[in-house]
């Protein structure tokens, strides 16, 4: 099963790089990221997997389908360097073939403990140990990552934004000012 | 091994690629492996910290789509295409 899942991965991201038009690479990568996620859930890594099928999927590649999608783009279709990636391919299925005996992957997290006092030692799943371990050891890792999406949310509407001239905007202090006079003169009435 | 492989296959993309898209398809390859290189040696050392570095990362591929894709659209906006023309400077 683990053989089969790593060659199909190599063999897709392969496909990634060789197609020639934008979609059917973006399609692929879609499907490695699934397979991908397949992959971490049979090693046990339930969290890790799930998060990368939100945010790979449901996040990076339906961005990538929309800038492919918006901008159009005009390619040939098919697969270019087919002699390459044929090799690249068989060369992956020999490797794994002749590394199925290695079981050195075969493993799970042995002890799924954490320490968080010296006397209170407590079995956890994956996500709670993972939270723990985020929000409690390395909390700066937290806000770092924070910090980072903020910087390109900001980066990336600056680098998009478009002021185009002549648009009319609302000058908030000017109706403001504006409500405030009707209703002072309706009091006055 | 399979990050191995997904990295290798990113690095012939970034070598092979035509259009800015590509490229920044085999970058995101790129990033799949580091995270999984990082889930597996935590796998294989029993240590939660490469778990939470693979989230680390898997943000960081995300700012580094969003960015990258921006800067696609605007110089799409001024050049009318996205190919990398120049490419020989990246080969040679």
């Amino acid at each position: 099963m683990k053989a089969f899942l790593t060659c199909s991965i190599a063999i897709t991201s392969a496909c990634v790089v060789c197609a020639n038009s934008a979609i059917h690479s973006v399609l692929l990568l879609i499907l490695t990221f699934a397979l991908s996620s397949v992959y971490l859930l049979t090693l046990g890594v339930e969290f890790i997997a799930l998060v990368y099928i939100l945010v790979y999927i449901g996040a990076i590649a339906v961005l990538f389908l929309f800038i492919v999608m918006m901008l159009n783009l005009r390619a040939p279709t098919g697969f270019s360097n087919l002699s390459w990636l044929s090799f690249y391919a068989l060369t992956i299925i020999g490797l794994e073939i002749l590394n199925q005996e290695d079981n050195s992957l075969n493993l799970k997290l042995a002890h799924n403990v954490i320490s968080l006092n010296i006397n209170y030692i407590q079995e956890l799943d994956n996500m709670k140990l993972l939270g723990i371990y985020l929000y409690t050891i390395q909390p700066l890792a937290i806000i770092l990552i924070g910090f980072i999406l903020l910087v390109s949310m900001i980066g990336a509407i600056s680098y998009t934004i478009q002021h185009t001239p002549g648009i009319k905007r609302t000058d908030v202090v000017f109706y403001t000012r504006q409500k405030h006079e009707v209703l002072r003169r309706s009091h006055l009435d | 091994m399979l990050p191995f492989y997904l990295l290798i296959s990113a690095f012939f993309g970034i070598y092979l690629s035509k259009t800015c898209v590509h490229f920044l398809i085999a970058i995101e390859l790129a990033l799949l492996g580091c995270g999984l290189n990082y889930i597996l040696a935590s796998l294989y050392l029993d240590d939660i910290g490469g778990q939470a570095f693979a989230l680390i990362i898997l943000s960081v591929a995300g700012a580094e789509s969003a960015i990258g894709l921006a800067i696609l659209v605007a110089y799409f906006r001024r050049k009318g295409n996205v190919l990398l023309e120049k490419s020989a400077a990246i080969k040679a």
